[in-house]
């Protein structure tokens, strides 16, 4: 038959084989990196792309998941939004040998695209928990643009008063309280018109707050009305762990 | 690379990733630029978004052959998305290439590869976005010259009064050629018109301004002097984000042994050249090194016709299964050694089966030369049904020539056959219910093709038959049919002559872009267009032409003759096969290159 389409494959090796057996032992790695201006367009799911064709340039020994589909295992942290840059990302690396972990630092770097750039490696002992379920907030910079006054709005936050923002949900829309997940906030005037602020926001599986979402709730509750101002530029500077004081 | 469009519209728009660039083995010669190294500043344009463009290899490999030049640096331009190009034109940006964020109209050449009929209007589009003028005529010292290349290319007329060139065939020896002479023409400070009389001279070049429709002069198009060994770059670059087609691309062979007469690919990649296994090979390892793919895939027009197909798909598989990659194998005909090959690839998902009898009785796949008989379909669908495939989808053309309704009835009782085998061969047993497509495109006249002088039906036909269609197929059966209002065009267009130009000028003028988008494709402006410029579709798409007028393509010699072209239309009415090029050299006269299977040197 001309021109016909056969399935195209998903993993092209010997399931088979593969399927009856028991997990074989892994080693795991956590890497810090940054994910900078170059990389500041890369969605969350592209990352993952790329961290596995880098592994693959690299030539490091990704473990890959048993049964039908197996994929590579690779567990990121708390999805960035698009456009916000980050100093403090995490990805833990699953592996089927155990190598050096300023190698598999090393090599990752070799091949990873300008923006991304792994900082800290280190071998997990078994049984840590994943990335995911140790992260609790994330603190971050941003910088605005327009015609704000800091002081009100540093004083809508220290007033202590509940942020009820509209939030879009599975159930329709629903009235919700952010402040709870704001753990700090400050802002300064950096030049003329341009601000700096400083926000901190509780990350997780279950309560997630952007670090835009706050500062709009914060702004709707100075303003009356609608004032025009810019994100110049997003940065995340840290994350807060589940066990901090 | 700083981006030349501000953050906050790049986050206002859909995938900015698509507009910054940076992406693994992209060439960035930025350095080279500011030491005064890069004399020859181009641009690789592709007429759709992003996501298109960086799908398709060709392109990508004359990005990367462009930039192995020392004097050279080429990148790549894309079409913006329609909410990308709004804000672009409301802040006053403009066309830009990816590569240095800089606006392209101040470099030296712009080449566009021309794929389809329906991203012209693109092109006019992108080159106002870029400031530069649209016609050839128009542009003067100091900004691009403007070219094209590609299977649309080869009816060069269309577009001829906005393209300064063309470059005809395959474009691996002779884009060096062309950039060699352009370097030479810089040095020489000659004005710009003597670069068009110089780049003239390059078999395969076509400068429309130089000639009028019929002058006698003929442009033969080019075919590399080694295929086997041709260039291929080591690194490929890979993008960021998620693009259609997004792996390793291994061009087994180029040409097809099959003569299919409404095919213009079928014709116009003649001769038949295949790669070895040990250049494919080498090459995968090398791409797979590079770019760390996750998918190897075979491509070329029919997968089944390579040579060693079998010992291929082994050599590559010992290649990829350590790695944890997979291969695809695309248009691969159905039989027991192909199907056992697709177990042994994917023992994973059973996605659909793909089949394209493209006529629905035998007399009408004799016309067009479709070389595969009812017993032939009968049992390739029984195959796939006892190998656990229950999902198969069916493609057939409507509107073809000496098309009658029982043929169109025809494709009705070939899915219900279909249907009926799958009933048989689960007879007795639970099965899963069966999931049978049949998908319908419209007859498209294409140049250089022995189906060039065909009329196509007209709009109320085309619409009739597919109702009768619908009517008759079983409703267990998934019918999918578009409107017929972009064959109309396409047929309209690829046998256009320079006139079409203008309907194309004046639907752009009237905001048409994106029209291979039937979201963005507005029927009504064509028309207007056409009505505009004092002409019709129907002249150009629904008239059938006389084997001795002159057609507007005829100055281009793709090597095939017309003379072959015609027989095979004779054929096609006498309901004649020919035999695939294999089989018996049907004499089309691409033997004159003197490569492939014409000469019996396969590699």
């Amino acid at each position: 038959m001309h021109a016909a389409v056969l399935p195209a494959t998903e993993r092209g090796f010997a399931l088979e084989k593969l399927t009856n057996q028991i997990k074989p032992e892994t080693f795991v790695y956590r890497c810090k990196y940054t994910k900078g201006y170059e990389a500041r367009f890369v969605s969350h799911l592209d990352m993952v792309r790329i961290y596995s064709r880098a592994a693959r340039r690299a030539k490091i020994p990704v473990f890959y998941s048993m049964g039908f589909n197996p994929h590579p295992s690779f567990v990121f942290g708390q999805p960035l939004s698009v456009g916000v840059t980050s100093e403090c990302e995490y990805v833990d690396i699953e592996l089927e040998r155990l190598i050096p972990a300023d190698f598999l630092l090393e090599e990752m770097n070799k091949v990873l695209p300008n923006g991304i750039r792994i900082n800290e490696c280190t071998k997990l002992e078994p049984g840590t928990p994943n990335i995911m379920k140790a992260v609790n907030g994330g603190v971050y910079e941003i910088t605005v643009a327009g015609e704000l006054n800091y002081s009100a709005l540093k004083d809508t936050y220290d007033s202590g008063r509940p942020l009820v923002v509209m939030k879009k949900s599975k159930s329709g829309i629903t009235q919700m309280d952010v402040r709870p997940l704001i753990y700090a906030f400050d802002i300064c005037e950096k030049e003329d018109n341009i601000f700096t602020v400083y926000l901190e926001t509780q990350a997780g599986n279950v309560l997630n707050l952007k670090p835009e979402a706050a500062f709009e709730a914060i702004m709707q509750y100075t303003y009356a009305e609608n004032i025009e101002f810019q994100y110049v530029k997003i940065n995340k500077k840290g994350i807060l762990y589940e066990n901090r004081s | 690379m700083k981006s030349y469009i501000s953050d906050s519209i790049l986050k206002s728009v859909t995938k900015p990733a698509r507009y910054v660039g940076g992406e693994v083995n992209s060439i960035d010669k930025s350095s080279e630029l500011a030491c005064g190294n890069i004399k020859i500043r181009a641009a690789m344009c592709f007429a759709d978004i992003y996501d298109i463009g960086m799908s398709h290899l060709g392109f990508k490999m004359l990005y990367h052959l462009l930039n192995e030049r020392e004097d050279t640096w080429c990148e790549r331009v894309f079409a913006p998305w329609t909410d990308m190009e709004a804000k672009m034109r409301e802040h006053g940006y403009k066309l830009y290439a990816l590569e240095s964020q800089t606006p392209v109209d101040t470099f030296d050449l712009m080449g566009f590869s021309l794929q389809y009929e329906m991203s012209y209007t693109n092109i006019l589009n992108m080159l106002d976005l870029a400031g530069i003028p649209l016609f050839s005529k128009d542009r003067v010292e100091g900004q691009p010259f403007i070219f094209a290349g590609g299977p649309s290319a080869n009816n060069t007329e269309p577009m001829a009064d906005f393209f300064d060139f063309y470059n005809l065939g395959e474009g691996e020896e002779m884009l060096n050629e062309i950039f060699d002479c352009y370097a030479q023409w810089k040095d020489s400070n000659l004005p710009r018109q003597d670069f068009l009389k110089m780049v003239d001279k390059i078999p395969g070049v076509y400068v429309p301004s130089l000639h009028s429709a019929n002058d006698g002069f003929i442009v033969k198009k080019r075919v590399v002097s080694d295929f086997e060994n041709a260039y291929f770059p080591k690194k490929m670059i890979v993008p960021l984000c998620e693009v259609v087609h997004d792996r390793v691309s291994l061009e087994i062979f180029r040409g097809c042994i099959r003569g299919c007469r409404f095919c213009q690919a079928g014709f116009i990649y003649r001769p038949v050249r295949e790669r070895s296994i040990d250049r494919l090979v080498s090459m995968a390892k090398d791409q797979l090194e590079s770019t760390g793919y996750e998918e190897v895939s075979l491509l070329s027009l029919s997968t089944s016709d390579y040579t060693n197909l079998f010992p291929l798909a082994d050599t590559l598989l010992s290649t990829c299964e350590p790695q944890h990659v997979s291969l695809a194998l695309p248009s691969l005909r159905v039989d027991n050694m192909s199907l056992d090959l697709v177990k042994r690839v994917s023992r994973v998902r059973k996605s659909g089966l793909t089949l394209a009898p493209e006529a629905g009785t035998q007399r009408l796949r004799d016309v067009i030369n479709k070389g595969v008989t009812e017993e032939e379909l009968e049992k390739a669908v029984r195959l796939a049904f006892e190998n656990g495939w229950n999902n198969v989808k069916l493609y057939f053309m409507l509107g073809l020539p000496t098309e009658t309704d029982e043929d169109i009835l025809g494709i009705a009782a070939l899915g219900q056959k279909v249907l009926n085998i799958y009933e048989e061969v689960h007879r007795g047993r639970k099965a899963r219910r069966p999931e049978i497509s049949i998908s319908v495109s419209t007859f498209v006249p294409k140049p250089f093709t022995p189906f060039q002088w065909e009329a196509q039906d007209s709009y109320d036909e085309i619409i009739r038959k597919q109702n009768l269609l619908k009517n008759s197929i079983n409703r267990k059966i998934k019918f999918n049919w578009h409107d017929p209002e972009t064959s109309i065009l396409e047929a309209a267009i690829s046998r256009g002559d320079r006139t079409i130009g203008k309907v194309i000028y004046e639907v752009w003028k009237n905001g048409a872009k994106f029209d291979s988008w039937s979201e963005e494709m507005n029927y009504s402006r064509w028309m207007d267009a056409f009505e505009k410029v004092g002409v019709t579709a129907g002249a150009y798409a629904e008239r059938k032409y006389e084997f001795d007028e002159p057609l507007a393509w005829d100055h281009v010699d793709i090597g095939v003759r017309k003379q072959f072209l015609i027989e095979e239309n004779k054929k096609a009415y006498a309901e004649i096969i020919t035999p695939n090029c294999r089989e018996k050299c049907a004499r089309c006269g691409v033997a004159c290159y003197g490569k492939g299977l014409c000469v019996g040197k396969i590699n």
